[in-house]
């Protein structure tokens, strides 16, 4: 038995070294993506699963379930892997960095990063909850970087229509507000 | 319509009437229908006095009065006269009623006609309209089935739909996601949209965001921020942080939001001049003193020319934790995290002599120092630039001689040169050992180990802490690598 074993787990070895192996990831309305492995591990989310499923066994790739991202729309995770893609293969793998690692904060967006995220805003908001979801630190900052240069543009009565956001302030409480906050009111627009 | 027309009781009375007159009269028949004799009105009187005349009765009588008589006579005439006028009138009347009776009559019978010509047609089309109904009734099964299929067959398409209806807002954002994404706005920023909604207040003065914020010192807000009644000597007075231009009122400084914050992130640009070390020191200090939570400043891309005016600075703004004497609160300790910061290596002239010439400044990227006293600063640059470690110079004296750089010796380079080389010239080769390197200035160490970078693209990094990447200025004054492939740097943390 052994040695009828042998050589077929052989030639598999050698096929799964030449082709590297891909995984099928499942959106929220059923659409299949076939993503490269090591892309797919961007993601952390995906990158437990991927583990928990090869911590078992070494898993056929090919015939495994697609792994399910309920919470994630087909459009949207096509897009999510085209950033992935990008990214992998410019960058490589996003390094480790510390807890208390603030670079990102007054780092600039890069040009790609920047023609990327030119949608409409519906389709930001689901891309940064869709990086949320997903753990994709550097694509959920520079989704929330775009968001805030809008806001720092804005002042505080065009951010509420723009985002339907109820003013639940009585006129009292927001004037008080206001107050305290005189001296940087003047930050909105040129700023 | 063919029925004679039934004739009323007025009339028959008038029949009567006209038989009391004959009877009144006591005439014969003749007297009863005298229109038909002789012509009705006043003509007809002349025949009807004869008659009378001839009458014997009449005559006893008309002996008696006869003019009386005959007036009576006269206005019994007239009476049955007009009698006959009325009934005649009357029966004009009856019978053009009678007419109009026959008119409305043969109208009625018209509509009604047609009313039931239309109720007919009405029936018709009904039955029609219930026989095509159940004809479709028959269908309506299949046609149901067919819309399951349909609705089946497009029940992706269908979801797809549905997701794409339901569009994410802000509001949707979980409050931690909001959190993230409100941290990256700079501190006056976050101030300002406290007013937004109770969330965002809530999330904008939660430790998360307050922890630590940033702001950007601009060439503006640092020139605004200068009291210009300052002559630059003795102690500057308290300044007004952000911006002073801003402030409207200066006793309104926003106590809640400075003393929440822990950490302060002050972002420097990358292009324009060297920066106003004295300045920066002088705006970081003033708006540390009014956060008194503060206890970690950190500077981000600042370029340093000399290394004193940066040690001024750190001397008035870091602070270590101390324990007041008489069981006092302990003060917290400050301390400075310095990243990305450009620190000039080599003076210009130093440069000129060796390096090429396309190359004026040399700068040290150090990509993070923390600073808790004046000497940490002081330690790190020393080990950067003097003294190297005897690590490094081995590295220097392994690699030096591939470099093929001849240096002049000059002022900064005291040597002493090996006997066999003219002293006014000196080739790095092989057999100058650590020994040389260690005699060379802390500049020339520098430039030597640029160039072996630069130039040996596959030598092995040098050991020490930190090497630099290097950088020039370019036409716009800003630092940039003069080269990714040769240029390195490490952290390598104890």
């Amino acid at each position: 038995m052994a040695a009828t074993a042998g050589p077929s787990t052989g030639s598999g070895d050698v096929k799964a070294a030449a082709v590297a192996p891909k995984v099928r990831l499942q959106s929220g309305d059923k659409e299949i993506f076939i993503v490269d492995l090591p892309v797919a591990k961007m993601s952390k989310v995906i990158k437990g699963m991927i583990e928990d499923l090869a911590g078992e066994e070494d898993p056929n790739w090919d015939t495994l379930e697609p792994i399910p991202l309920s919470n994630v729309s087909g459009p949207i995770l096509r897009k999510v892997i085209t950033w992935m893609e990008h990214h992998y293969k410019n960058d490589g793998p996003e390094p480790e960095r510390p807890e208390d690692d603030l670079s990102h904060f007054t780092d600039e967006i890069s040009d790609w990063d920047e023609e990327y995220i030119k949608v409409d805003q519906g389709t930001l908001f689901e891309l940064i909850l869709a990086s949320n979801y997903l753990n994709i630190k550097k694509l959920r900052t520079v989704g929330c970087k775009t968001v805030a240069n809008v806001l720092r543009k804005l002042s505080v009565e065009e951010i509420r229509e723009k985002y339907n956001i109820e003013n639940d302030f009585t006129p009292e409480e927001e004037e008080a507000i206001r107050k305290e906050n005189e001296w940087c009111e003047d930050q909105d627009a040129s700023k | 319509m063919s029925d004679p027309p039934s004739l009323p009781t007025v009339p028959a009375a008038g029949n009567a009437n006209v038989k009391d007159a004959t009877a009144t009269s006591a005439s014969g028949q003749e007297e009863v229908l005298p229109t038909q004799s002789a012509p009705p009105g006043p003509s007809g009187i002349p025949g009807k006095r004869k008659t009378l005349l001839e009458s014997g009765n009449l005559d006893k009588k008309a002996k008696k009065d006869p003019d009386d008589e005959l007036n009576s006579v006269l206005m019994q005439l007239r009476e049955k006269e007009e009698q006959r006028e009325r009934i005649r009138a009357h029966l004009r009347r009856t019978y053009s009623d009678e007419q109009k009776r026959l008119a409305i009559k043969q109208r009625l019978e018209r509509d009604l006609q047609s009313l039931r010509e239309e109720v007919t047609r009405r029936e018709e089309e009904l039955a029609q309209y219930e026989e095509e109904m159940s004809m479709e009734a028959d269908e309506f099964p299949g046609k149901i089935e067919k819309l399951k299929a349909d609705l089946m067959a497009n029940s992706a398409e269908a979801a797809r739909l549905r997701y794409w209806g339901d569009r994410k807002e802000i509001i949707d954002f979980p409050d931690e996601l909001l959190c993230e994404l409100l941290q990256f706005l700079n501190f006056p920023n976050q101030s300002r949209l406290q007013r937004t909604s109770k969330l965002w207040r809530r999330v904008l003065l939660s430790q998360n965001v307050t922890r630590h914020a940033y702001l950007e010192l601009t060439k503006e807000r640092l020139a605004n921020a200068v009291p210009r009644e300052w002559d630059g000597y003795g102690f500057p007075p308290p300044l007004v942080p952000c911006e002073l231009a801003s402030m409207r009122n200066p006793s309104i400084i926003p106590k809640r939001a400075f003393s929440l914050l822990r950490q302060m992130t002050f972002v420097l640009p990358l292009r324009g001049q060297l920066h106003d070390v004295e300045l920066i020191g002088q705006y970081v200090s003033a708006f540390a003193a009014s956060c008194v939570k503060l206890e970690v400043v950190i500077m981000l891309n600042l370029r340093l020319e000399r290394g004193t005016a940066f040690r001024e600075f750190i001397s008035k703004f870091v602070r270590p934790a101390t324990t007041a004497p008489s069981n006092g609160p302990k003060v917290t300790g400050r301390h400075l995290i310095v990243k990305n910061l450009f620190k000039l290596a080599l003076a210009p002239e130093g440069i000129k002599q060796i390096a090429s010439p396309s190359v004026t400044d040399w700068y040290v990227r150090i990509p993070e120092l923390t600073i808790s006293s004046v000497d940490d600063f002081e330690q790190a640059v020393d080990r950067l630039l003097w003294p190297f470690p005897d690590e490094q110079l081995e590295w220097l004296a392994r690699y030096a001689q591939r470099v093929r750089v001849t240096v002049k010796p000059d002022q900064r380079l005291k040597v002493d040169p090996c006997s066999h080389s003219s002293p006014s010239r000196i080739e790095l080769c092989e057999h100058l050992g650590v020994g040389f390197y260690k005699q060379l200035t802390g500049q020339l160490r520098a430039i030597l180990a640029l160039m072996i970078l630069e130039k040996v693209s596959n030598v092995k990094p040098p050991p020490v802490e930190f090497v630099f990447d290097k950088y020039r200025f370019g036409e716009n004054s800003t630092p940039y690598k003069v080269s990714a492939s040769g240029s390195r740097h490490s952290v390598r943390k104890p």
